[in-house]
């Protein structure tokens, strides 16, 4: 009851600052599109007209036309797809393999902690995108392939601070008392150490997921992420900055709504962030 | 100080040998014969015995990782699938260009970021800070390579002012130089400047707040000094921490801009060769990326080491 009562008061602090809900709404008409993309778009994103190609904005293409003649709008409108899906699985595997890696090297300790430490150590070493590109050389790249390589390449960050968390959550009385009832390790982890940590969890998750963006609009821009003729906003740069002359919208409004998206993932990330942190909630 | 070094490097060697281990891997990871993945199904027989003699399959896998090793420490780092010559060679030309260009992007976005981080943390809530702040954390979100076609579009295609890609050496041509360098460096100092301006920011006002910072206020000292000489120097530090990372974020931005701007660096060179499945020098850049940016981070540590004397009695 208690729990559910702060949960509310969270989301009312979260939606209270006029950022936070700005934001909120923005994100929310992205993922609109994303859902509703097939409802949305004016043309099918793959369509090629080519007596229409590279024309600029018109009644009839509002964003006018790629160098195959497809409709750039309705191609951005599909792109968002493919963002919001890459940055939020590519979030939620980094958060799963890297939270349970930080839980067990802070409960554990000893060598346990530093091996998953110093491998942690040798992957935040190499800059995340430079990793994911060599893995992306190796694994191959698709929606399913990014996500799992963007995922591994930014796991580090939950890795450190849920071994943090562990670390100070294990020395609480709780957790004594449950050792002492004869609770087994693991259950002791996901029952009552993992449920604990739960906001730093979350602050990091809506974090990351404008990072994770902004990495899989950086691959497919430099062709190592989606593929053609799949219509992705990073790509669709790519493909349009040959005919930044004739048709500069082409080029230019993917990497827009890149922007637009990561800024208010982000605001929305703070507001998040501030709305957990029961000082800024003025409770403690 | 010593122990403290003498520590901090043996944990960096740790580091290097993982991730020559992993590097190492990489040929293994792709799904089926390696031989195949690397130049493609239509080798022919000798061909094909002569690599799969080269990569040593015939041999266990620890054997091979030590004798790749050996090699690489020699500074032999096998032969470039696409370009058919030593990748050492290959590499050689064109690392000196991205270090030129993260070097300098690095040098200019670090004191423009703590300048403006100090002015808006000083002038905090005033128009000056929400310009600021405001301009840092669109730019943090833009992408780079945006941001290059942009000021190309703008400046080299509509203005005519500046040559749209290429690179010269200043010392071949200083004019070319220059008008070729102002573009790229722009954008890869942007996002320097921009995150160094909110870690600044924020650890400024952290000490701005502390007792020492009122005392020195109090006994009559100017807002410069106090500013300059009792709060910086203490909110710099949490500012060093980050710098390897800053300099890590450069080589990896540099292969957003290389690639804008058709310049011939370690950077474009890394994506070609992804493209084409060129592991050896896929396994090189990954190997020298994380070697430059962890030397930065052992020079970083000892730096943070002779600033914040508590770090060395951890």
């Amino acid at each position: 009851m208690k729990n559910r009562e702060r949960w509310k008061k969270t989301i009312k602090t979260l939606f209270a600052r006029k950022v936070s809900l700005f934001s909120a709404v923005v994100v929310a008409l992205f993922i609109i599109t994303a859902v509703f993309a097939s409802f949305i778009a004016p043309y099918d994103p793959n369509f090629a007209d080519f007596a229409a190609y590279l024309q600029g904005p018109s009644k009839a293409h509002l964003l006018g036309t790629d160098n195959y003649g497809r409709d750039v709008l309705s191609r951005i409108i599909y792109g968002t797809r493919v963002s919001l899906i890459i940055g939020v699985l590519a979030v939620m595997i980094a958060c799963a393999i890297g939270t349970f890696l930080g839980m067990i090297a802070g409960y554990f300790g000893g060598i346990v902690d530093d091996v998953i430490n110093r491998l942690m150590e040798a992957v935040r070493a190499i800059p995340q995108i430079i990793l994911a590109m060599a893995l992306t050389a190796v694994f191959g790249s698709g929606i399913r392939n990014l996500a799992i390589i963007l995922g591994i390449s930014s796991m580090a960050g939950y890795v450190r601070m849920m071994r943090g968390q562990v670390l100070t959550i294990k020395q609480s009385d709780y957790i004594m008392a449950g050792k002492l009832q004869g609770n087994k390790n693991f259950r002791l982890m996901f029952k009552h150490i993992l449920p604990n940590s739960i906001s730093p969890i979350i602050v990091m998750m809506t974090q990351q997921v404008g990072s994770t963006i902004l990495a899989e609009a950086g691959l497919s821009f430099l062709g190592l992420g989606i593929s053609a003729p799949t219509a992705s906003w990073g790509s669709m740069v790519s493909e349009g900055r040959l005919f930044l002359l004739q048709n500069p919208v082409f080029a230019l409004t993917p990497g827009i709504c890149v922007a637009v998206l990561v800024i208010c993932l982000n605001m929305f990330g703070d507001g998040v962030r501030d709305a957990l942190d029961p000082r800024l909630r003025g409770e403690v | 100080m010593k122990t403290y070094v003498a520590k901090r490097t043996g944990q960096m060697v740790l580091i290097l040998i993982l991730i020559s281990i992993f590097t190492f891997l990489l040929v293994s990871f792709i799904p089926g014969d390696p031989v195949y993945a690397m130049l493609g199904e239509e080798v022919s027989q000798e061909e094909y015995e002569r690599v799969y003699h080269e990569l040593k399959l015939d041999q266990p896998v620890i054997m091979r990782y030590f004798s790749w090793l050996g090699d690489a420490l020699q500074g032999d780092l096998g032969e470039s699938t696409q370009f058919h010559m030593s990748t050492a060679d290959v590499l050689g030309e064109r690392i000196p260009i991205t270090l030129f260009f993260s070097l300098s992007a690095f040098a200019i976005s670090i004191p423009l970021g703590i300048l403006f981080g100090v002015i808006s943390a000083v002038y905090r809530g005033r128009p000056a800070d929400t310009i600021v702040t405001l301009i840092a954390n669109i730019t943090a979100c833009l992408p780079q390579f945006w941001i290059g076609l942009l000021v190309m579009y703008v400046f080299a295609m509509r203005l005519g002012w500046l040559p749209s890609y290429g690179f010269t050496w200043f010392s071949d041509d200083l004019v070319m130089g220059i008008k070729q360098t102002i573009m790229p460096l722009f954008c890869l100092a942007l996002g320097g400047i921009a995150s160094t301006t909110r870690q600044t920011r924020s650890s400024m006002l952290e000490v701005i707040r502390q007792d020492y910072v009122r005392t020195a206020r109090s006994k009559g000292l100017s807002q410069k000094k106090v500013i300059f000489l009792h709060a910086l120097k203490n909110a710099l530090i949490p500012v060093i921490t980050i710098l390897g990372m800053r300099l890590g974020s450069m080589l990896a931005g540099s292969m957003f801009v290389e690639s804008v701007f058709n310049i011939p660096g370690m950077g474009s060179l890394f994506v070609k060769a992804i493209q084409s499945r060129d592991i050896p020098v896929v396994q090189a850049c990954v190997l020298v990326t994380a070697l430059v940016s962890c030397v930065i981070n052992l020079l970083t540590d000892i730096l943070y080491a002779v600033v914040d004397p508590r770090v060395r009695y951890e």
